[in-house]
């Protein structure tokens, strides 16, 4: 019996058990746990069966379909399998008492199901098949939660729809260019095809892998999409389901397609496919990050995050290099862990004062002292500064795009980055350090259970960051099974003939630097304590009209600098189409007039023009 | 061997029973229909096995075609004759908690001379009674359109009538014109001298049948009686509509085209049709506020779909579009039905009320559910693998032509999908409140989810399924012959 089957057995069982006790929240909540620590357990394990196919028992077209594991998806489905459980783990005491989560936790576990279908399958129909049973649950998903939810999952649906149908036409046509759904038969066969019809078809898959990873332009459902859901489903979401795009795009970019294929695809010089796909990455790297700093809502801002660090996973891969390509997988990885980690401590203050307004909190750091760690390891990671592990990650990107003479793509990364240190210093900032609003007083810590996920994941964002080495073993793994190059790892770090690091120098040197800093801070004397309660109102007075809160408008003077070059293009550009739309319906609504009389010139006209056209045709 | 003229003489017998005996049976006649579905299901079964090693051929009257009347039974008339009678067996069940009032057995009368037009216009070897059957088809598809009395279904059905009446016309000349031309009115007989006709008579024969039939078949823009009547009619009549008798009148078109005109050159602007057709329908849909209206439009797109794959040229567009006619049966009826009870339960015809009524009627929610998404052709439903299939035999001809209309057929289904997810949204609005609704009774349900069996489970039987519409398409591609029948 192959795991494969085991682990969509499991999460398919665990589908129809939380149907089935729709009723007992308790029951949903202990099968959950159970089932996916069941399938965490079987996806680690998976290992010893890395190679190995299976079949369906059932022929499309005559062909056969099935499961394969090689080692790309066995990176991706721990991933999806851990990050599951400690979503459940978290939401034990999380959902307790929210409405509308009866279908909590069978929406998570379908969409769990989704995915591993997607990742494991090795033939274009099967991929097909889970994709849009992925897609139908995440819209289950994001329709749960809040009150604009569904407005939001509406948007994602038709973004995903969408994309649906792009993917069905690239699957098909496939298959009758080449005779076949596997993946193999297609990579051997890939070669025969002519340049345009090789980027054509590869612009297809491209393009609707996109919109499944958020690639700008077409990311605009995923902000709203993610953050009025539950917050443990923002997490989760943020986390992997945006990923599954990624995998996508790395399976058909290097698996299907392979590395020689996509470089023949050369428009000028070095204008070629990897280089425009490495533009619209960096726009995804840069323009959402800086909307992320117009936020004034937790959840929305790590959202817009998400996006944005989608770009950079997209150009290390678009980077071509061995470095980039490590980079870019590597970073999934560690962005899921740190985002999730992000998301969860923002989860536990919204689970204490009931809200994520950046406007509203602050000052929190003494009363939820782990979570406030939690968000800190969480935000130094997606920051991209050592010793997290994002910083290793975004540090290999940076290099492969130096290295590959890609300069104004390495700009756009650092000005990416410099978004993101400004915003994730507001999100700390407004939600743990200043002043304490009264109001918060009491609040108290999270519980255990939903401290233990934080507290695994810190170590994972801490531990990769010193020991990149442990996910660069089976990174190299995937490269060599993708017919790339590997990256020659050590357990700090890399070493290569460019150049090396360890994360173990890198990160002394940064907390020295941070020792440092702190003792000029220490001998420095214009230092004042006050306390978290004083309100020092420059002799202004105080009543409660006045927002008086370093947090309110927290970047006002930056969104002042920013603002003339919004120009909300793409959303202008969605409503254009949604009017157009609306526009042609309306006007097609108008053929059927309800009068009898025009129907029978209708019937005159058709007859008259049939004759017309038929008389040429025969 | 069962005699394939049950399928005609039961109902249409039953038919006439029911009315005479109607002033003392009252609404117990309903009954008799029941029997006379119940029979016609079980005739068409046992055909099944029978015609996939031979096709039938049944001579009226002891006269020998061409100048007698014969009934010929290929797999294409046991796969409809099923379709027709089981989905019939499945609506009338509906029918029986759905209709009410005293004069029920004028509306069983009606139902039961449909399905006898229906059965008898996939079954008959004779133009002349393809007419004939036509007409008893329109006619009780007019009377039942507006059987509820109401004024917008009266509206409809006078609509329906007039342009029923244009097409019937055309029909009749076409029919005469044959005679004329051809000397004969048997299909066999006519597929082999119909190449010896003059072509510009060709042409005009041609032009009338597909014309004429085209109303009946709903193809964009004969197709204008289509909104009103399928919206105003009682569901269960809509459900049988939009389920076949559309589907019934295409299949002919398609049958004529292929096998016996065996004009084949014409199909490219057929699929031009098709696919204006297509789009006309799901983006005329988009805007409806009215569930029934929404449901008419997007059949009015499925049949778009449909005679796109039919017109592909290749017996993997009619077997594709087979399927797709037994997704499209099986899920439109569920929406239909469905959409009876909504109707009947909250009085309101508009989307906008049935806010929160999953909450309500959960069972009726979630079959519209599972009816959308196999219309949609979501995995891992039936429709998805219908809808598959349409597409690979469109890109299998390797056409540029047939690749863009692919991508129009797609960007339908986008259309199709946002104004079907928009229903739903509303239907399961957590905040929305229908007030004291009651779920629907259990027979509907019951029929609705006979219906759900076969989407959910279509997939099992796939390969079974796939050699039957098999056997179908390629009886369809071949060219009748009169030696053949005999």
């Amino acid at each position: 019996m192959s795991i494969v089957w085991i682990l969509l057995n499991i999460a398919l069982a665990g589908v129809v058990l939380n149907v089935l006790f729709s009723k007992s929240k308790i029951v949903q909540k202990y099968v959950s746990l159970l089932v996916f620590a069941g399938l965490t357990y079987f996806s680690f394990i998976m290992y010893s069966q890395v190679g190995e196919h299976f079949d369906f028992p059932l022929q499309i077209a005559g062909q056969s379909i099935g499961f394969t594991i090689t080692w790309l998806n066995y990176y991706f489905g721990i991933m999806i399998t851990g990050i599951s459980l400690l979503t459940v783990i978290f939401s034990l005491k999380y959902m307790e008492g929210k409405d509308g989560s009866t279908n909590y936790y069978t929406v998570l576990t379908l969409k769990t199901f989704g995915m591993l279908g997607v990742i494991f399958s090795s033939d274009l129909i099967t991929f097909f098949v889970f994709w849009e049973i992925m897609s139908w649950s995440t819209f289950a998903l994001m329709s749960t939660g809040g009150k604009e939810a569904p407005k939001s999952a509406f948007k994602y649906f038709v973004f995903a729809i969408t994309a649906s149908m792009i993917l069905m036409a690239g699957v098909v046509l496939s298959y009758s260019l080449f005779g076949s759904f596997d993946f193999t038969v297609i990579h051997g066969k890939i070669g025969t095809l002519s340049l345009s019809m090789t980027g054509f078809l590869l612009s297809i898959f491209i393009v609707s892998f996109s919109v499944e990873s958020a690639v700008f332009p077409v990311h605009s459902w995923l902000p709203d999409g993610y953050s009025n859901t539950f917050t443990t489903f923002t997490a989760y979401l943020s986390g992997i389901s945006t990923r599954i795009g990624i995998y996508g795009i790395i399976l058909f970019l290097f698996g299907i397609f392979g590395m020689q294929t996509i470089d023949k695809l050369s428009i000028i010089g070095k204008i070629n496919f990897r280089y425009i796909f490495g533009v619209f990455a960096a726009l995804t790297m840069v323009v959402p990050t800086f909307t992320a700093l117009y936020q004034h809502d937790a959840k929305k801002l790590i959202a817009w995050h998400s996006v944005g660090q989608g770009g950079y996973m997209l150009i290390g891969l678009a980077s071509g290099s061995a470095l980039g390509i490590a980079g870019g997988m590597f970073h999934v990885l560690n962005h899921m862990a740190y985002v999730v980690l992000i998301v969860f401590a923002i989860a536990s203050v919204e689970h204490r004062t009931g809200t994520t307004n950046l406007n509203k909190l602050g000052g929190l750091i003494k009363k939820m002292p782990v979570s406030y760690l939690a968000l800190l390891f969480g935000i130094i990671g997606l920051a991209g500064l050592p010793p997290m592990n994002g910083f290793v990650s975004k540090w290999f990107i940076y290099r492969a795009l130096i290295l590959g003479g890609y300069p104004f793509l390495a700009i756009a990364a650092v000005i990416g980055t410099l978004g993101t240190i400004l915003s994730v210093y507001k999100l700390i900032h407004n939600m743990f350090l200043g002043q304490l609003p009264e109001r918060y007083n009491n609040v108290k810590e999270v519980g255990f259970s939903m401290q233990l996920p934080m507290w695994i994941l810190m170590i994972v964002v801490l531990g990769l960051g010193i020991f990149p080495g442990v996910a660069m073993g089976l990174i190299a793994k995937i490269q060599i099974s993708l017919g790339l190059a590997a990256v020659p790892y050590s357990l700090h770090g890399i070493q290569t003939a460019s150049g090396q690091l360890n994360m173990m120098v890198v990160g002394a040197l940064f907390m020295g630097g941070l020792l440092v800093a702190w003792i000029i801070y220490l001998l420095g004397s214009r230092r004042k304590h006050i306390s978290q309660y004083n309100n020092y109102a420059a002799g202004n007075f105080l009543d409660k009209n006045v927002a008086y809160n370093f947090n309110y408008e927290f970047y006002a003077a930056m969104e002042h600098v920013i603002d003339p070059y919004r120009k909300k293009i793409i959303q202008r550009t969605e409503q254009g189409i949604a009017g157009l739309t609306d526009a042609v319906s309306e006007y097609v609504r108008r053929i059927y007039t309800g009068m009898i009389n025009t129907y029978g010139i209708y019937v005159i006209t058709a007859f008259i023009v049939t004759i017309i056209i038929l008389k040429e045709l025969i | 061997m069962v005699n394939p003229i049950l399928l005609i003489i039961v109902p249409l017998g039953t038919a006439f029973l029911i009315s005479l005996t109607a002033s003392f049976l009252k609404n117990s006649t309903k009954y008799l229909a029941l029997l006379a579905m119940i029979a016609n299901v079980w005739v068409s079964i046992k055909l099944l096995p029978a015609v996939m090693q031979h096709p039938i051929n049944v001579v009226i009257a002891g006269v020998k075609p061409p100048l007698g009347i014969n009934l010929f039974v290929g797999p294409l008339g046991a796969v409809f004759s099923i379709l027709i009678s089981a989905a019939g067996l499945l609506i009338l069940l509906y029918s029986f908690k759905y209709i009410e009032g005293d004069s029920q057995h004028k509306y069983y009368t009606l139902f039961l001379l449909l399905i006898t037009g229906s059965h008898g216009m996939i079954l008959t070897g004779d133009v002349f009674n393809l007419f004939v059957f036509f007409e008893i088809l329109a006619i009780s598809s007019y009377i039942l359109v507006g059987y509820e009395g109401k004024r917008n279904g009266l509206e409809a059905a006078v609509k329906y009538l007039i342009l029923g009446s244009i097409g019937s016309i055309l029909i009749l000349v076409a029919v005469a014109l044959i005679y004329q031309e051809a000397g004969t009115l048997n299909m066999a007989d006519l597929a082999d001298k119909f190449g010896m006709i003059d072509p510009s008579k060709r042409l005009m024969i041609l032009v009338f049948f597909i014309t004429g039939m085209g109303v009946e078949a709903a193809v964009f823009p004969l197709n204008s009686w289509l909104p009103d009547a399928h919206s105003s009619a009682p569901s269960s009549i809509s459900a049988m509509l939009s389920g076949f008798v559309i589907e019934v009148a295409l299949i002919i078109i398609v049958k004529f085209v292929y096998s016996i005109f065996a004009m084949t050159e014409i199909l490219g602007f057929l699929s031009l049709v098709a696919v204006i057709t297509l789009l006309v329908g799901e983006f005329a849909a988009y805007k409806q506020s009215n569930i029934k209206r929404v449901l008419a439009y997007s059949s009015i797109g499925q049949i778009g779909l449909i005679l796109f794959a039919m017109s592909l040229n290749s017996t993997d567009g009619l077997n594709a579009g087979l399927m797709q006619i037994i997704n499209h049966t099986a899920s439109k009826s569920i929406l239909f039905l469905v959409a009876g009870f909504l109707i009947v339960r909250t009085g309101s015809y508009q989307i906008s009320d049935y806010r929160g009524i999953a909450k309500k009627m959960p069972v009726s929610a979630f079959f519209f559910v599972v009816g959308v998404l196999s219309l949609l052709g979501v995995p891992p439903f039936f429709g998805f693998f219908s809808k598959l299939s349409v597409v690979m035999a469109a890109l299998h001809t390797g056409s540029v032509f047939n690749t863009v209309m692919v991508f129009l057929v797609l960007l339908g289904t986008i259309i199709e999908s946002i104004y079907f997810l928009r229903i739903i949204q509303i239907m399961y609005n957590r905040e929305g409140d229908v007030g004291s609704v009651k779920e629907a009774p259990f027979l509907p349900l019951l029929a609705i989810a006979a219906f759900t069996v076969v989407i959910l489970a279509g997939f099992l039987v796939l390969p079974q399924i796939t050699g039957y519409t098999g056997s179908v398409a390629s009886e369809i591609v071949r060219k009748m012959q009169m030696a053949q029948v005999f």
